[in-house]
C-alpha cells in the first residue's frame, strides 16, 4: 500500500499535508472536468445553463457534419505542419547547442526559453508587425523597389503556422537537448568504431536513443498548437478557423453544451495524436520497456 | 553539413526573439502609427499607457493575481510535494499524477470547464476565479520543483533531526526548509510569470472592468487594431521578466531557471 | 532517580513485519545501563530494524519497547530519551559544526550560553574543538564522524545509538575510531546500542553481543561467551572461522566419537543417547600439530599460507577441509610442506558442542 510501518503519527501527518492541495486540485480541476463532460451530454437551453435531458446531440453533430469534419482537419494539418517545421529547426538547434560546455548551453537555453515567458500575444502582435501591410517585411520590401503593392501575409494558415512554430521551437529544443546530453558518448563512439559514418551514426544510434525526448517535445507541441487561440486568431484572421476558434464561438454565443463537447473532442485528438506519436517513435524502448 | 545546422540553430534564434525585439523597440516610438525602424524615440506611448485607466487596471490587477496565485501555488505545491517526495506506492504516484497534470492539460479547456463551474456553484468574482485557476496551473511546477530539491536531501537527515528532539515543524524549519527553499523559489517565480502571460483561461474567466494586462492587449489589438499603447504595454511585460530572471538568476542558479521547463 | 538495576532499553517480544516478510521476530532483550551492546549479524537479520524501533522510526506490529522503564512503543521519536550516530553521519549541510552540535539542544530549549558551553565541551571530548565554525563539506569522513558522535552525547541521553557508524571509514580509520568510541562510552557511562555486520569489531567494542539471524536472536552473551562457547553452526561460524567436526555419541554419551573414528572426545557432561549425531566446534588457533606419538586425526596439508602474525594451514582430513591457525615462528612448521602428512588434536575442554543449526 502507501508506506511500509510508520508510526500512526507520521501517516495522518502525511495524510494533513496532502489534504489541502488534493482538495484544490480535486474541486477546481478533476470536478470541474468532469462537470464540463456531464454538461456536454445535455442540449442547449436558452434560460439555464444546458438543457434537462441528456443527449449525445452534440457529439452526433461534431461527427457527421462536414463542417467539423473540416474544421478538424484543417487543425490536424496545422498542427503536423508545425510539428515538421519545430522537429527540423528543433533538432538543427538543439543538434548544435548540445555539446557546448555547460555555462554557454545555459544561457543560450535561457534565450530561447525567456521568451516563453512572455505572453503569446505580445508574440503575435510582434508577427502581425512583422508582417502586416506597414510591418517590416513589406517596408522592407517596398523600400528596396522589388515590389509596389503590400504583400497579404497575414490572414493566412500559413501566418499561423509560422507565428505558432516560433512559439513552440523553444520547447522542443529544450526536450531534444536534454534528450541528447543524456544519451552515453559511448554509443556513438561505438557505432562509429564498428565503421559507421556521421550519417549513419545519426540514423541508427543518435536517432533512436533521442526518441523520448522528441517524443516529448512534439507531444508538448502538439498540445499547445491545439490551445493556441489568441495566435490563430491574431495571425488567421476572422475567417482561418481551428477548432479551439470553434470552442471560444460557442462560448459567446453562450452555447456551453456545445462549447463542451468540442473541448472533449479536441481532448480525444490529443489523446489520438498522442497515441500515434508514442506509437511511431516508440520512445520505451529506449528505457528498457517494449 | 555543419554549416547547414548551425545556420537553421542560427534562424531559430531569429524567429524567435525576433518578434519580442520589434515589439519593445516599437515601444519607444515617437510617431503615431507604426514604422519600422521608428521614426524618432520618445516615451510617449509609456504616458499614455500608465494615463490609460483599463490598462493601468490590468496591470495592477494581473500583478496581483500572479502574486497571489503564485504564493498559493508554492503553500499547496510544497505540501504535497513534501508527502510525495518522502512516500512510496501506486497512490503516491496516482497522486503526483494528479498535481502535474495541469501541466500537459489543454489550458482552454481547463478555462472552459471553470467557468462552466463557477457558473453552476452560483457565481464566483472574476479576480477570485482567476486566482484560483492560476493557481491550478502554477501548482505543477512548484510540485515539480520542490520534489525535486526534496529528494536531493537525505532522508537520514531529517530522522537526525527527529533524534535531536526536533518536532516535525521544527525539523521543517530549520532541516528541511533551508535546504530546499531555492525549488520552491524557483517553482513560485515559474507561476508567478505564468499568471502574469497567461491567456488561455483568463480568455474565459475575465470579463468586463476585470481583466488581465495580456487580455487588455489582445482586445485593443483584435477591436482597436495599430495603437502603440499596446506596444508599450508590451514592452513593459518584457522588462518585468527579464528583471525577474535576473533576479531570479542571482538568486538561485540559471541552473534551476532552465531545468524547470 | 535511576535504578541501578533497571535496564536503559528494553524490548518485549517485538514484530515487526514489512508485508510478507518478518523482520523481526518476537524479540526481546534487555540492555543494561552503561553497557556497551553490539547487534551483530548478517545484512536482513533485522539488526537495524530492532534499532530504528529503539529510535521511533519503525513502530512494532507487536511488543513493546522500553527506554528506562517508560513504554515509548507508541511515542515518537522526538519526544524519546536516546540520540543516534546514524551511517553517513547525517551533519546538517546548511549549520557549522558547532551549529550541528549545539541542534539538539536549541531544540529543548536550552539557552544559548549554555549550549555554546556544552557544545565546546563535547567537540573537546571528541578533540574537534578547533573546527567549531567549519562546514561539514569541509571536514574529513574521520572528523565529520566525530562531529556526529558528538552531537549525539552532548544530549546526555538515556542510551545512545549507533548505526553502523564505522562503514564508510577505511581500516586504520576504523580501528582508530573503534578504541576512540569505546573510551568515550566508557568515560560518559552511557548505555550504547551498536549495530554491526563486522564481528571482530563487535568483539572489540563490546561488553554484550546479540548474535542475530532472520529476526531472532541465536545467542546473546559477552564476546567470549560467544566465541569460545557458540551454541550453534550459525553462531559458530559467523564470529570468526571455525572447524565444525561431526561423530556420534558413545559411552553413554559421554564421549563424542569424531573424523570416522579416529578420535575420542570426552564430553563435559552428557549431552545426548548412544548413537546420536554430534557436531563439535573447535577454533582453528585451538588445534595443534600433534608432536610424534600423540593421538589425533591425520590431515595432509593442501596450501600454507603466511599472514606474518599467524600461519593458516588448509588440510584435508578424510575429505573434509580442515583450518588450523599456528603462530608465526611455532617450531611445528620449520620444514612443514603442502603435501605433508600431519595429525591434528586439540584439548577437548576447547570443542564445543553445537546445538542445532
Amino acid at each position: 500500500m502507501m508506506t511500509q510501518g510508520y508510526s500512526l503519527n507520521r501517516q495522518t501527518a502525511a495524510a494533513a499535508l496532502l489534504a489541502p492541495p488534493l482538495l484544490f486540485i480535486g474541486l477546481f480541476f478533476i470536478v470541474p472536468l468532469i462537470n464540463l463532460f456531464w454538461v456536454s451530454l445535455h442540449g442547449a437551453s436558452s434560460s439555464e445553463l444546458f438543457g434537462a435531458n441528456l443527449t449525445g446531440d452534440n457529439y452526433y453533430r461534431i461527427l457527421t457534419d462536414s463542417f467539423y469534419h473540416t474544421i478538424i482537419l484543417r487543425t490536424l494539418w496545422a498542427g503536423m505542419t508545425i510539428l515538421l517545421l519545430c522537429l527540423v529547426l528543433g533538432y538543427a538547434t538543439a543538434y548544435v547547442i548540445a555539446p557546448l560546455p555547460p555555462r554557454t548551453r545555459l544561457i543560450l537555453l535561457l534565450l530561447l526559453v525567456a521568451p516563453l515567458m512572455v505572453s503569446n500575444v505580445i508574440r503575435a502582435y510582434g508577427w502581425i508587425a512583422i508582417l502586416g501591410r506597414q510591418g517590416v517585411v513589406n517596408s522592407l520590401l517596398r523600400s528596396t523597389g522589388l515590389i509596389d503593392g503590400p504583400l497579404l501575409l497575414l490572414n493566412s494558415f500559413e501566418a499561423v503556422a509560422f507565428g505558432l512554430m516560433t512559439i513552440l521551437l523553444p520547447y522542443m529544443v529544450v526536450s531534444i537537448v536534454n534528450a541528447l546530453n543524456a544519451i552515453d558518448r559511448q554509443y556513438s563512439e561505438a557505432a562509429q568504431s564498428l565503421k559507421a559514418n556521421p550519417v549513419r551514426t545519426f540514423i541508427y544510434v543518435i536517432w533512436p536513443l533521442s526518441s523520448p525526448g522528441v517524443a516529448s517535445g512534439m507531444l508538448l507541441v502538439f498540445l499547445l498548437t491545439l490551445s493556441a487561440y489568441v495566435t490563430i486568431t491574431l495571425l488567421g484572421g476572422p475567417r482561418m478557423k481551428l477548432l479551439v476558434s470553434l470552442v471560444f464561438d460557442s462560448v459567446t454565443a453562450f452555447r456551453w453544451p456545445f462549447a463542451a463537447a468540442l473541448s472533449f473532442t479536441l481532448l480525444t485528438l490529443a489523446l489520438l495524436v498522442a497515441g500515434l506519436i508514442l506509437a511511431v517513435l516508440r520512445p520505451a524502448r529506449v528505457q528498457g520497456r517494449g | 553539413m555543419r554549416a547547414l545546422l548551425v545556420a537553421l540553430a542560427i534562424a531559430s534564434y531569429t524567429f524567435v526573439l525576433l518578434p519580442i525585439l520589434i515589439v519593445v523597440v516599437t515601444a519607444f516610438s515617437a510617431s503615431e502609427f507604426f514604422a519600422f525602424p521608428p521614426k524618432g524615440l520618445s516615451l510617449r506611448w509609456f504616458e499614455a499607457f500608465f494615463a490609460s485607466d483599463s490598462m493601468r487596471g490590468a496591470f495592477a490587477r494581473s500583478l496581483q493575481i500572479a502574486t497571489i496565485s503564485a504564493v498559493l501555488a508554492t503553500i499547496l505545491g510544497t505540501m504535497a510535494a513534501l508527502v510525495i517526495a518522502r512516500r512510496k506506492g501506486w497512490i503516491v504516484n496516482l497522486v503526483q499524477s494528479a498535481f502535474l497534470a495541469p501541466l500537459i492539460f489543454p489550458a482552454i479547456v481547463l478555462g472552459l470547464s471553470l467557468l462552466i463551474f463557477y457558473k453552476r456553484i452560483g457565481g464566483v468574482p472574476e479576480f477570485i476565479g482567476l486566482i484560483i485557476a492560476h493557481s491550478v496551473l502554477g501548482l505543477p511546477f512548484v510540485v515539480r520543483s520542490v520534489t525535486s530539491s526534496l529528494l536531493a536531501v537525505d532522508p537520514a537527515l531529517e530522522e537526525a533531526g527527529q533524534s535531536l528532539k526536533a518536532s516535525p515543524v521544527d525539523v521543517f524549519r530549520f532541516v528541511v526548509m533551508p535546504l530546499i527553499w531555492p525549488g520552491m523559489l524557483a517553482g513560485g517565480i515559474f507561476a508567478f510569470i505564468l499568471s502574469l502571460g497567461e491567456l488561455n483561461t483568463a480568455l474565459f474567466l475575465t470579463g468586463p472592468g476585470v481583466t488581465t494586462l495580456p487580455i487588455e492587449i489582445f482586445s485593443y489589438l483584435q477591436f482597436q487594431g495599430g495603437q502603440l499603447v499596446i506596444a508599450a504595454a508590451s514592452a513593459i511585460q518584457v522588462f518585468m521578466i527579464i528583471a525577474i530572471v535576473l533576479v531570479a538568476e542571482r538568486l538561485i542558479g540559471l541552473k534551476r531557471i532552465v531545468r524547470s521547463e | 532517580m535511576i535504578n541501578a538495576t533497571e535496564p536503559a532499553v528494553r524490548l518485549s517480544h517485538v514484530t515487526k513485519r514489512f508485508g510478507q516478510a518478518v523482520a523481526v521476530d518476537r524479540l526481546s532483550l534487555d540492555i543494561p545501563d552503561g553497557s556497551f551492546f553490539s547487534l551483530l549479524g548478517p545484512s536482513g537479520c533485522g539488526k537495524t530494524t530492532s534499532l530504528r524501533m529503539i529510535a521511533g522510526f519503525e513502530t512494532p506490529d507487536e511488543g513493546d519497547v522500553f527506554i528506562r522503564s517508560q513504554n515509548v512503543t507508541r511515542i515518537v521519536p522526538h519526544k524519546r530519551d536516546f540520540a543516534m550516530v546514524f551511517q553517513n553521519f547525517a551533519l546538517f549541510p546548511h549549520m557549522s559544526v558547532a551549529e550541528n552540535v549545539a541542534f539538539g539542544l536549541k531544540m529543548i530549549g536550552i539557552g544559548r550560553a549554555e549550549r555554546e558551553q556544552r557544545a565546546r565541551d563535547a567537540l573537546s571530548m571528541v578533540r574537534l574543538p578547533q573546527f567549531a565554525d567549519r562546514y561539514p563539506k569541509q571536514l574529513s569522513g574521520g572528523q565529520q564522524q566525530r562531529v556526529a558522535i558528538a552531537r549525539a552525547i552532548v544530549m546526555r541521553p538515556a542510551v545512545l545509538l549507533l548505526d553502523e557508524p564505522l562503514g564508510a571509514l577505511d581500516k586504520n580509520l576504523r580501528e582508530e575510531m573503534q578504541v576512540e568510541l569505546r573510551s568515550l562510552q566508557q568515560n560518559l557511562g552511557i548505555a550504547t546500542v551498536f549495530v554491526t555486520h563486522d564481528q571482530e569489531e563487535a568483539l572489540t567494542l563490546s561488553d554484550t553481543i546479540a548474535v542475530m539471524r532472520d529476526g531472532r536472536i541465536e545467542q546473546c552473551g559477552t564476546p567470549s561467551d560467544v566465541y569460545e562457547r557458540p551454541i550453534n553452526r550459525f553462531v559458530a561460524t559467523f564470529l570468526g572461522a571455525s572447524n565444525v567436526l561431526r561423530g556420534k555419541l558413545i559411552n553413554g554419551g559421554r564421549h563424542a566419537l569424531i573424523e570416522a573414528g579416529s578420535l575420542s572426545i570426552p564430553m563435559e557432561k552428557s549431552v545426548g543417547q548412544d548413537g546420536d549425531t554430534i557436531e563439535l566446534a573447535i577454533r582453528p588457533e585451538r588445534i595443534i600439530l600433534a608432536p610424534q606419538g600423540v593421538q589425533g586425526v591425520p590431515a595432509i596439508i593442501k596450501a600454507i599460507v603466511y599472514k606474518g602474525a599467524t600461519v593458516s594451514l588448509y588440510c584435508d582430513a578424510s575429505g573434509e577441509e580442515r583450518v588450523v591457525f599456528v603462530p608465526g615462528g611455532h617450531p611445528s612448521l620449520t620444514g612443514l610442506q603442502t603435501g605433508a602428512s600431519v595429525v591434528l588434536t586439540f584439548d577437548p575442554t576447547h570443542a564445543v558442542p553445537l546445538r542445532g543449526q
